[in-house]
């Protein structure tokens, strides 16, 4: 059974020979295995995909982030100021939508012709016989939170809560524009990741209020055509059963939710992917520390199929090779049906 | 006082400014701020703990908060400042992320701290420059993602570098800090919580 096979296997319902494993590799880690610095990849969305192909050549795991280029996100499309020396991912340090008047500046992304899919194609092209390749889109109540600023727009929640719902209704193009290119050039599904609407972050009543009937409707879109992942890292755990509703396919959740009970919640319904910690297992944690996590998800979750093997969220650079050498080759050995 | 301390707990900004406007004709601006707005902020810090808050209560609160001060502020003795307590705080370089840091700022500068805020994506070498300029014995870093928690590790090698490490107790917070990493980059305190911080901030003399 292929990488592919494996992870379709899960999705249709059915059992596979071993728990798919499919930890988040992308901008953060990816880079490191080529020996690039992170901004290489930021700038040449082809480095990125090289990175990534490395990454899935090294490690050996079933299913892989395409990300578009440059970087992750067309930054330029959604209109903020970037910085890209600075760090190991594109800073967002101007925003976009600083009143109402500049929603009007808010347009969706035309990628094609830019050049931004190529990354994508090139990744599919190598690879997208065999493995599981999944675009990657950000849902519209992080978009806006993006393009207001954080401040700003958690202080609208209160202030001003028609004008939140104003901004990620125009968000809402954004994402459909983004996902529906990614689709068009052949990714076999798409996570849709909302993390800034985590109980961490917000209340669960304004999870419902704000972000949920977007990520209903952008989910329900795409789902007529690929397999969808929503992505809330943090603490989705007061948030799953609503998560659940969005008829996402799969809820890929962070290590501070209890997976048993998250198996138990909605397991029935969508596949659960997690929810190793990735920085204080992944990248501080030793090789034994990895394996009682691997085998603490595997005794949560694996049992009865409809679920992936990851970690919670984005693997570090400082993540060691050894380390996730050890993460995948445990949930292999320990993800065995049968 | 309690009746501020109720409004800005739940971030009602008008009340928080008619009763601070009332009650500063009673008590010392420096009392409010201690017996009422630091102890409210602190309430707002256990309720986000406990899971009864979120970050928008914690805005609203806070811009509460900073109102009232801004009121009170012009009324202050300078000799009742935290005796004269100067934090300078910021996220370091490679995040822009500033709500947490927004948050402690607040809650320090309306407990009676003098605090420069140098903002987001700030180099070691600008928290350096500001300590030397300031007098700081306070260094607050935050940082939201894992790979720049590690710049908190360069700003503190920095200090070492130049010698002026035993001037500075050294706090770091922030979603992918925790104890342990703060121990391992010889930080001097993990901020788990708004309380907490605060209580280590008042710990510490003016010169260390």
């Amino acid at each position: 059974m292929d990488s592919k096979s494996r992870v379709f296997a899960v999705l249709e319902g059915n059992l596979p020979d071993r728990v798919p494993v499919f930890p988040v590799v992308d901008e953060y880690h990816a880079p490191k295995v080529l020996g690039y610095a992170a901004k290489d990849c930021l700038v040449d969305g082809m480095k990125m995909a090289e990175s990534l192909l490395a990454a899935l050549r090294l490690y050996k795991y079933d299913g892989i982030i395409a990300n578009l280029g440059p970087g992750r996100d067309p930054y330029k499309q959604l209109g903020c100021t970037v910085d890209l020396d600075s760090g190991d991912v594109a800073l967002f340090t101007d925003n976009l939508v600083k009143s109402e008047e500049d929603l009007s500046k808010v347009v969706p992304p035309d990628l094609f012709g830019t050049g931004m899919l190529a990354p994508v194609q090139h990744i599919l092209d190598k690879v997208g016989d065999t493995h599981f390749v999944v675009g990657s889109v950000r849902a519209p109540f992080e978009i806006s939170y993006i393009q207001r600023g954080s401040m700003a727009f958690m202080s609208d929640i209160y202030e001003n809560p028609g004008f939140v719902c104003k901004m990620i209704n125009v968000a809402k193009k954004i994402t459909l524009a983004l996902g529906d290119a990614l689709i068009e050039s052949g990714v076999h599904a798409l996570v849709v990741k909302d993390s800034v609407a985590s109980a961490s972050m917000i209340s669960p009543e304004h999870y419902s209020e704000f972000a949920f009937p977007l990520e209903q409707e952008v989910i329900s879109h795409f789902r007529k055509k690929v397999p969808v992942i929503l992505h809330i890292c943090r603490n989705s755990e007061p948030l799953l059963q609503k998560m659940a509703k969005t008829r996402a396919s799969v809820l890929e959740i962070d290590s501070l939710v209890d997976l048993a009970k998250a198996k138990d919640l909605v397991g029935n319904k969508v596949v659960i992917k997690g929810n190793v910690d990735s920085v204080e297992v992944l990248e501080r944690g030793s090789t034994e520390v990895i394996r009682r996590s691997v085998a603490n998800c595997m005794n949560a979750a694996k049992a009865h199929g409809n679920y992936i093997l990851s970690t919670g969220d984005s693997v570090p650079r400082g993540c060691s090779m050894d380390s996730m050498k050890s993460f995948v080759g445990h949930g292999k050995v320990l993800g065995r049906y049968g | 006082m309690n009746d501020l301390i109720n409004a800005i707990i739940a971030g009602e900004r008008q009340k928080a400014k008619a009763i601070t406007e009332s009650i500063i004709e009673e008590d010392s601006a420096y009392e409010i701020i201690t017996n009422s707005i630091s102890k409210a902020m602190e309430v707002v810090g256990q309720r986000y703990e406990t899971g009864e808050y979120f970050i928008p209560e914690m805005i609203r609160s806070a811009k509460c908060a900073e109102l009232a001060f801004s009121i009170l502020k012009p009324h202050i003795r300078l000799e009742s400042v935290q005796e004269g307590k100067k934090v300078v705080i910021g996220t370091v370089k490679g995040d822009v992320h500033d709500i947490g840091k927004n948050i402690m700022k607040s809650v320090l500068e309306c407990s009676g701290f003098t605090v420069y805020d140098l903002g987001v994506n700030v180099h070691p070498k600008q928290f350096i420059d500001k300590i030397i300029e300031t007098g700081s014995t306070l260094l607050l870093l935050s940082a939201l993602t894992t790979a720049t928690s590690l710049a908190m590790q360069e700003v503190l090698s920095e200090l070492v570098r130049l010698g002026m490490r035993e001037r500075v107790k050294v706090l770091v917070g922030g979603v992918s800090v925790s104890e342990s990493f703060a121990r391992s980059i010889g930080a001097d305190y993990y901020g788990s919580s708004i309380k907490e911080t605060l209580e280590f901030c008042k710990s510490v003399p003016n010169s260390v």
